[in-house]
């Protein structure tokens, strides 16, 4: 008579700068949920034609040696794993019709409609992120119409969160603050777009310019 | 509200034995009559047999949480958690601003090794160094640390301290745990320390000291928190420690006390001496330096072994994280899928999508990161897989 095989997996958990911070503050912890990721690992390394055949398609994968978890919670979680259905054949894309946002001087606006490309997807909306609000101003268009949490991407550094901009709705409008007090005639920044029903992500380069009137040049998807 | 399908959902609704329409498929609203027997969206995803929904967190229920955990960890005390430390050095350039008042040990050269715990000699009186009176510019070095400790563990009204068979002393030793190394407090029981006299080993004396508190002899509790006797004996790992004579019957007095909740042991002079010989100076009276510290850091070098565990509460929360055979089978990794259209890289992913969990991230209501977990291997995932991770978090 063998073992029974009662493979729990157990791990131990560090706490991350952010939860030794809420500890330090005197606060409780009050963890309500939990996400998966997979940041270390290659799907190339999936070989379909190994010639083992089908339990060895991951082996690679499998056998190859974790790393420790980092406290820095900017460096992990970056590509979360999703739940879709069986049939899936694309992974949920953002896309805002253009690759990057060309602001002229204070006031200049523009529209950000996100889509989830191959999915009705936006229940919760998007997190649209401005990473340095010196520069834009991010107001929502069109609401969510409930109440959502913005997905804060773990990757913004604390400087950068300091002066980051987050709003959550379904379309933003992006308007370029005075830059004038800047040396060079343009200052660049970053939009990040997140789906907060699949996790997927882009960023996108966002120019404004300091003495230019209206800039509509934004350069299309190839 | 009519909903519209798009292929995946049309996909989804088939697997789920609701086969959809042309129709449906390219955006022309269901209508109910349409519908006929089948479910919307909605209804599909209210049934917990189907999974439509998208999504990146799952929430823990109040069964997938067990919050604090209280439980004692002890651990070997000195750097890189040995328990056992054979050898001592001190720092010439400690010795030279502090050594007055007490040496740091070390566990290697002081330019490498950490310090591990202090050893201080105080005198009621400023014995073993010159006072003020023979020496203008004296700052009492021992005086100052009898009446530190004196301060910290003894009650208000007592003067001195006292040890077994009420044996005032006038003067104490004191080894004092470095901070790092006890962590909250030292475990005890689980400490022994050898100190041996004598230059050569047909007129060398040894003692061997632990604690009582295995024996339970006396225990008491001070300002100090709780107190032991420091006795002489064996701790015999693996079986129960002996003590060779009880604090009560040493003849010169009590060998120390042992204040495990500070992390100091208290070592009586006169009991030292009634077994070692000898050696402390505590003339006040001249401008000799005794460094009686110093002598006797010499024979616990000479004794070359000092073995004790500290000791903290740790709580802990454990988390359950169950990822049911529908969740979590593909991923937003760039090497999944392609870039410019979304579509998977792996063929055979297609239809029977995996994925791999490496890391788990826990979260509050607020999205933020608050802690993070790895596997020790990726744990493949599947729709055929499901997967129970138990996350420990000690805080």
């Amino acid at each position: 008579m063998g073992y029974l095989d009662n493979s729990t997996v157990t791990v131990e958990a560090i706490l991350t700068k952010k939860g030794r911070e809420v500890l330090s503050r005197g606060g409780t912890l009050n963890i309500t949920k939990f996400a998966l990721a997979d940041d270390e690992v290659d799907y190339s390394l999936w070989q379909a034609d190994h010639p083992l055949g089908t339990n060895y398609y991951g082996t690679i994968i499998e056998n190859m040696p974790v790393l420790e978890a980092t406290p820095d919670e900017t460096q992990t979680m970056r590509y979360k794993l999703v739940t879709l259905p069986k049939q899936t054949t694309k992974m949920p894309l953002l896309s805002i019709g253009f690759s990057s946002i060309q602001l002229g001087k204070v006031g200049d606006t523009v529209l950000v409609q996100p889509k989830t490309r191959f999915y009705e997807a936006d229940t919760y909306g998007y997190t649209a992120i401005v990473e340095n609000s010196n520069y834009v101003d991010l107001q929502v268009k069109s609401t969510v119409g409930q109440s959502v949490v913005p997905l804060i991407p773990s990757f913004l550094r604390d400087d950068e969160l300091n002066q980051s901009l987050v709003k959550v709705g379904k379309s933003f409008t992006l308007i370029s603050k005075d830059v004038t007090a800047y040396t060079s005639t343009f200052v660049k920044t970053n939009l990040t777009i997140i789906g907060n029903d699949t996790g997927a992500t882009m960023t996108i380069p966002v120019t404004v310019y300091r003495d230019r009137i209206r800039v509509r040049d934004m350069e299309a998807i190839s | 509200m009519a909903k519209r399908l798009t292929p995946i959902q049309a996909a989804t609704l088939e697997a789920a034995g609701v086969p959809a329409t042309p129709e449906q498929i390219d955006g022309t609203p269901i209508t109910p009559a349409a519908r006929g027997t089948s479910r919307s969206i909605q209804e599909i995803a209210a049934d917990p047999g189907v999974t439509t929904e998208m999504k990146v967190f799952t929430p823990f229920t109040a069964d997938d949480k067990v919050l604090n955990m209280s439980r004692r960890v002890t651990a070997g005390m000195w750097t890189g958690n040995t328990g056992s430390l054979y050898t001592f050095f001190t720092s010439s350039v400690q010795s030279a601003s502090s050594g007055y008042w007490y040496y740091d040990i070390y566990n290697s050269a002081a330019s490498t090794g950490e310090v591990q715990f202090a050893l201080a000699y105080g005198h009621k009186d400023g014995g073993g160094y010159p006072v003020i009176s023979a020496l203008n510019t004296s700052k009492e070095p021992t005086k100052a640390i009898y009446a530190q400790y004196r301060n910290i563990l003894l009650d208000p009204e007592d003067e001195t301290f006292s040890f077994a068979n009420s044996w005032d002393s006038d003067h104490i030793f004191v080894l004092n745990i470095q901070r790092s190394r006890l962590k909250q407090k030292m475990d005890a029981g689980n400490w022994e320390l050898h100190i041996v006299s004598g230059s050569s080993p047909a007129v060398q004396k040894t003692i061997k000291l632990i604690d009582d508190s295995g024996q339970k002899f006396d225990q008491a509790v001070s300002l100090g928190g709780r107190k032991y006797n420091v006795v002489s004996g064996s701790l015999n790992v693996g079986a129960a420690a002996t003590i060779k004579t009880t604090a009560a019957n040493e003849p010169a007095g009590g060998m120390g006390l042992f204040y495990p909740d500070r992390g100091f042991i208290v070592l009586n002079p006169h009991a030292l001496e009634y077994h070692l010989g000898r050696f402390i100076s505590s003339g006040s009276a001249t401008t000799a330096i005794a460094n009686n510290h110093g002598k006797l850091y010499k024979m616990i070098e000479s004794g070359s072994y000092f073995t004790a565990r500290n000791e903290e509460i740790v709580t802990s929360a454990h988390y359950f994280v169950r990822v049911k055979n529908k969740e979590y089978n593909l991923s937003n990794n760039p090497t999944y899928y392609t870039s410019s259209d979304g579509s998977l890289n792996v063929s055979t992913f297609i239809g029977d999508p995996h994925s791999y969990i490496t890391t788990i991230g826990l979260y509050n209501d607020s999205n933020e990161l608050l802690a993070v977990a790895k596997v020790s291997t990726p744990l493949l995932k599947s729709f055929d897989r499901e997967a129970l991770i138990k996350v420990k978090l000690d805080y």
